[in-house]
């Protein structure tokens, strides 16, 4: 044999071919690499580096970084071995038949409450609902006899109220899961491989609670007596109370999860319930003077469950809110539901969008499920309220705001003129508006779902649904040729076309201003964002005015064609004219008191930042202004209307117009421009809430018009502040948001 | 506007950039040892490892994309691929 030979052989008897992937890179195995020690040199590598620098994978990111789990963390490092705490000791031995006292049960149901407020918010089951270790035993607690003793009743009472929280996260869980409201970002449904214990009924977990009610009633009554010694009854009272509001809440959920809105009223009466409960304040047993009442009963929460549960990125760190401000979430997430019950009585489809606006205005901003309910609720089985047909809904809608004759959208209900009739046209124009109304449908369904979500990603989506509207009115246009080819009216009608150009704009006022509540322009732009916003209100100020001119030219048709007519449908057409008129005005003088603080605001910020020098305004850093105001144009730029559409030189030349007017010359202008303001919001109080069709939601409404006169108030005074004395102009002012979320006032520190 | 230029490698910076991509085990305080594709570190040698298996004695098991901290290295290694000790030899 030759060496060679022998060589090849040894190698050969050398190779390890057993395949033990668990020998930690031992250097005998021939598939595994050899290792190099470097923890010298990365020692001295890293000594090279510069203060925050890195060396990484061109393809690796920060976002990708985001998920690495760090070991030594305890919180996510579940190869861990620590120290096991006190409570760890105690959870793992925590039993769960033990029996309780009153005022243990008590601190239980309050925290149970807590972790749910604390999902519902959007942190993860396994750091709030899944710490409660009775969770993890529901089986044995079920199926627990309880004797008919003080204790058992107890014992009864937790089985009722955790079996309650269940369900209620179930259907909790079951809306969420419907996806209305983004992952991550508003809420997790991670369900850890856990189940929520669906085959526990409804019905079920109602008999045990209406039972453990039964017997906690017959304990109190005793120990009225002098029966019963063993539990007071100002111990077993909050119990009552909490589980009868846990009856009424898992009542409440149950009932709203019905299709077609069925039960939505009787929804309502329990979430009524519910806060008649929590109001009650002076009575001791009541739940409000028993928060944080209760004694701490160490092992029933582990709040290093989550170590043992899978999941994809590590846990964000949690504190949970204190029972205090869990009562007040819960409150809040209530009074929403008993709001949300009423929805689907609504006066005008008009009404119906300004309760979503407003809903979605509101603060604190809603939680993810009643966001997520609303939505749901509006539009399921492909249609509206489960009940009504989209294209009706589009109709309605585009009827209440541009009132075109009837025939038109509606021809079941009035004969058409004789010429429409006997036209050629007449069947190929039916057949294009319907399809038109089909196409226009979802995206105004859209326009309500939008507000549903939570306040950033609203201005996101709209952005993104302005192209969408612009397609929509170009549309709407074509149409409108078609309807006067068929009908020849004496004036060119843009009723389809108007509609959609209107809420075009209003979507593009609400991206704007928006932009002012999420704080997302820096001060040194709000002169050129309040010169653009003042081109989008003009543009809708013309639309508005167009619009009446066309209702009221129908208007007078008619009452010409009917001058001595005591017909009833006549007169109520004029009365629907003059319906749709009324609104229409009352918008006109709410944009009139937009515009107006918009340009006083504007030539305020002239004199404090080009004049007087005394806001400080923050250079740009990592753009220019061009770059800038091309970011902010972004949305509106492709779209179609309203033209022209400022450049930035233009805007820039205004600007430099504008402020070369003297501090006493602008100070005047801005003074009467907030002046007009205030006329038109005076004006617009004293409207009844059918004119401005506020209906539904009238006190959000009010505060908001409120908050432009305080608004409104505020400037004035600086104003009044920079004429009278010179020296007022020394000093630095703020621009703060203090009445309204779009509205500022400039104030002097 | 003020850009910074990224700092051009000494040569230990730019053999330790060679190490990226490869595999390395890393040993810490508490005994466990990770195996992972090196990915990324930083100037407290805080270090992020992929597909990485964690072994504490016998028992291993897949713990994916971790962060080890700087403060709990005792021994770092990389894959050696130029040694020929181990290798195949062809010519005796």
């Amino acid at each position: 044999m030759d060496s060679m030979t022998d060589s090849l052989r040894e190698a050969i008897s050398n190779m390890d071919i057993t395949n033990d992937p668990s020998r930690p890179g031992n250097s005998h195995n021939f598939l595994a690499p050899a290792w190099k020690d470097i923890t010298k040199f990365l020692d001295d590598a890293t000594d090279d580096f510069q203060v925050g620098q890195l060396i990484h994978l061109q393809s690796f990111t920060l976002f990708d970084a985001m998920s690495a789990i760090e070991i030594m963390d305890p919180k996510m490092d579940t190869g861990m071995l620590i120290e096991e705490d006190d409570n760890d000791k105690a959870a793992q031995s925590f039993n769960v038949s033990r029996t309780l006292e009153p005022r243990e049960l008590l601190w239980i149901m309050d925290r149970l409450l807590s972790c749910e407020m604390a999902w519902v918010s959007g942190h993860s089951l396994a750091q709030t609902v899944y710490t409660c270790t009775y969770f993890h035993y529901i089986r044995e607690l079920a199926s627990e006899q309880c004797e008919k003793t003080p204790e058992g009743a107890i014992q009864n009472a937790l089985k009722a109220y955790v079996l309650g929280c269940v369900k209620c996260c179930q259907h909790i869980f079951n809306e969420m899961s419907v996806c209305n409201v983004y992952e991550e970002e508003d809420f997790t449904t991670n369900l850890f491989g856990l189940s929520l214990y669906e085959q526990y009924t409804d019905s079920m977990v109602m008999n045990m609670i209406d039972t453990a009610l039964l017997e906690l009633r017959d304990l109190v009554d005793r120990a009225n007596t002098g029966e019963q010694t063993q539990f007071p009854v100002d111990e077993l009272a909050p119990l009552y109370n909490r589980l009868f509001m846990r009856k009424s809440y898992l009542f409440g959920l149950l009932y709203a999860s019905h299709a077609q809105c069925t039960y939505l009223p009787h929804a309502k009466a329990e979430f009524e319930n519910i806060l008649q409960l929590l109001n009650v304040k002076e009575d001791c047993l009541s739940i409000s003077a028993t928060i944080g009442k209760g004694i701490v009963v160490e092992g029933a929460f582990d709040p290093n469950i989550n170590r043992k549960l899978t999941a994809q990125a590590p846990p964000r760190p949690i504190t949970l809110p204190s029972d205090e401000e869990s009562y007040t979430h819960f409150r809040e997430l209530v009074e929403r539901m008993v709001s949300i019950c009423g929805v689907n009585q609504y006066p005008s489809i008009i009404s119906l969008l300004n309760y979503f606006k407003s809903f979605a205005a509101k603060q604190p901003y809603a939680d993810p499920f009643s966001r997520s309910k609303l939505n749901t609720l509006l539009y399921h089985d492909l249609r509206v309220f489960g009940t009504e047909s989209v294209v009706n809904f589009v109709s309605l809608a585009i009827d209440e705001l541009v009132r075109p004759p009837r025939w038109i959208l509606f021809p079941g209900s009035i004969r058409a003129p004789d010429h429409v009739l006997a036209s050629p046209l007449l069947e190929e124009t039916q057949k294009a508006l319907a399809e038109f109304l089909e196409r226009a449908a979802l995206p105004l369904v859209d326009y309500f779902k939008i507000q549903c979500h939570n306040r950033s990603r609203q201005r996101r989506i709209l952005c993104k649904v302005l192209q969408e509207w612009d397609a929509l009115q170009d549309e709407a246009e074509v149409i409108d040729s078609k309807i006067q080819d068929l009908a020849e009216f004496g004036f060119s009608p843009s009723y389809f076309s108007s509609w959609a150009y209107l809420i075009k704009l209003e979507m593009m006022e609400t991206v704007v201003l928006l932009g002012f509540e999420l704080e997302l322009y820096s001060n040194n732009e709000y002169t050129m964002i309040y010169l653009y916003l003042l081109d989008v209100l003009k543009a809708r100020k013309r639309a508005l005015d167009h619009i009446e001119e066309q209702i009221t030219l129908q208007k007078n048709e008619v009452l010409q064609t009917s001058k001595k007519s005591k017909d009833r449908y006549i007169q109520q057409d004029v009365a629907s004219f003059n319906h749709v008129l009324q609104y229409i005005q009352s918008q006109k003088y709410y944009n009139e008191a937009q515009i107006r603080m918009a340009s006083g605001i504007y030539n305020m910020l002239l004199v404090v930042q080009y004049k007087t020098k005394q806001l400080d305004v923050l250079k740009p850093r990592y753009d220019d202004p061009p770059t800038r105001f091309r970011q902010r144009l972004k949305p509106f730029l492709p779209l179609s209307t309203p033209r022209p559409q400022p450049t930035f030189e233009s805007i820039e030349k205004t600007i430099d117009t504008n402020a070369s007017l003297d501090t006493e010359n602008l100070l005047k202008l801005a003074d009467a421009h907030l002046g007009a303001a205030k006329e038109a919001i005076e004006i617009l109080l004293n409207m009844s809430q059918e004119q401005t069709r506020s209906e539904m939601c009238r006190e959000p409404y009010n505060k908001e018009i409120m908050g432009m006169k305080r608004t409104y108030l505020g400037n004035k005074i600086t104003i009044m502040k920079l004429f009278t004395d010179e020296k007022n102009r020394s000093s630095k002012v703020n621009v703060i948001f203090r009445y309204h979320p779009s509205w500022p006032v400039i104030e002097i520190k | 506007m003020n850009t910074t230029t990224p700092p051009v490698d000494t040569p230990n910076i730019k053999k330790l950039r060679s190490y990226l991509n490869f595999k390395a085990r890393i040993t810490i305080t508490d005994g466990r040892i990770f195996i992972g594709t090196f990915i990324c570190t930083d100037k407290q040698k805080n270090i992020i490892l992929a597909q990485t298996k964690e072994f504490r004695g016998d028992e291993h098991r897949m713990v994916g994309l971790v962060m080890i901290p700087g403060k709990h290295l005792v021994k770092v290694e990389t894959e050696d691929l130029d040694d020929d000790d181990n290798g195949f030899p062809i010519y005796g």
